[in-house]
């Protein structure tokens, strides 16, 4: 056989099997397809930094916001509709947290329940006004910046809630506890949880990342 | 009455001639531009508010034809570099180092038509020279290089 005409089968073949891959369903079996490794020179830490962004979620926009396509918890751009930005909830230490935890089902794929814990220092007419907002049913998405950030800084940013969104659960006030701060829990409603553990949100690198949560991700009105 | 030239101390203590303080003036001036609402009790948001109302007028005045998306405003120009790019200060040699960042492209709200326009002329051209090409049955890769040589010239 000539070489080119080996070359024109060989050249057909793996077009057939490349295109036979894009029309393969999705592997929703959930086998793990690598090890988990530990690495040492990035040993875990705990807590977030300070700041938190809050975003609406009916403010995020759906089509242009994307997901890695061979990792659904890698976000690769969160982008909001135009004329949209989050809001940052200033904290303290460790006054604002994140958790989040399995939450298993009986004849369907499990979900994650996502939680997020945030203090209102000032109570302030401002701020109440704020807080009233966010008990008025809206659902929200939470974006944090982990102290433990990863290899480069590209595991920095967590994003809680993109699905299905966050719901006030709790909000508490005394004036003899907490020095008379504003203390609330957003989480996922029970029945209504995430499909994935909370997002990754990595924008190509850590600095745009970082630049576009400092900027709340604010979208330009068109 | 400049604001964008002032400095945060002087905006928040000087009084004018006729006895108004810099900071209400400032404050009327913002909320007519951005229209929304100020805290004068806030330092830090003083602080935001000033420089976003430079920002704003630095942006307007900058000729530049590249302009950011919102969200990347203040980008650093390379890994670790202390230049944050904005639209207010930056260049098309800002630009063009930001494009060149890992698809710098997404960071551009705006990019001058001029250079799509090149781009397009330059493409057809060498569509053109590649359509040549087959009907003279030359191999690609020469077609390539004659495309390139002509794009030069």
């Amino acid at each position: 056989m000539p070489l080119c005409d080996f070359v024109t089968m060989l050249l057909i073949i793996r077009q057939y099997f490349s295109q036979n891959k894009n029309n393969m369903p999705v592997d929703c079996t959930g086998n793990l397809t690598s090890d988990i490794l530990f690495d040492c020179s990035n040993a875990p830490v705990g807590g977030i930094e300070q700041n938190v962004i809050l975003i609406a979620k009916d403010d995020i926009d759906v089509v242009n916001t994307t997901t890695d396509a061979t990792n659904r918890v890698l976000v690769t751009n969160l982008q909001l509709k135009p004329g949209k930005t989050g809001y940052m909830l200033s904290g303290v230490k460790q006054s604002n947290g994140k958790a989040w935890e399995l939450v298993k089902k009986e004849n369907a794929p499990d979900k994650f329940k996502h939680t997020f814990s945030g203090v209102i220092f000032n109570p302030s007419a401002a701020n109440k006004q704020q807080a009233d907002g966010l008990a008025k049913g809206a659902k929200y998405v939470a974006v944090v910046e982990q102290v433990w950030k990863g290899g480069d800084s590209k595991d920095a940013f967590e994003i809680l809630g993109l699905t299905s969104g966050l719901e006030l659960t709790t909000m508490t006030n005394s004036s003899k506890e907490n020095d008379n701060m504003i203390m609330f829990e957003m989480a996922s409603t029970d029945g209504f949880e995430e499909t994935t553990m909370p997002r990754t949100l990595l924008d190509v690198d850590y600095a745009a990342t970082k630049t576009a949560f400092g900027n709340k991700f604010l979208q330009a009105a068109v | 009455m400049d604001f964008s030239t002032m400095d945060i101390a002087t905006v928040t203590r000087s009084v004018s001639g006729s006895g108004e303080r810099y900071l209400e003036l400032f404050l009327k001036e913002y909320t007519s531009i951005f229209k929304e609402k100020v805290n004068p009790s806030c330092p830090n948001c003083l602080t935001g508010y000033l420089t976003r109302y430079k920002n704003h007028f630095n942006a307007m005045a900058n000729t530049c034809n590249y302009r950011l998306h919102a969200k990347y405003e203040n980008i650093p120009l390379e890994f670790g570099s202390p230049i944050l790019v904005n639209n207010g200060n930056i260049t098309d040699q800002y630009a063009q180092k930001l494009l060149a960042h890992n698809n710098g492209e997404r960071y551009f709200a705006e990019k001058p038509k001029k250079e799509i326009t090149n781009s397009k002329k330059q493409i057809s051209k060498t569509k053109s020279l590649n359509s040549k090409a087959k009907s003279q049955n030359f191999n690609p890769a020469s077609a390539k290089d004659i495309s390139v040589n002509e794009a030069t010239e």
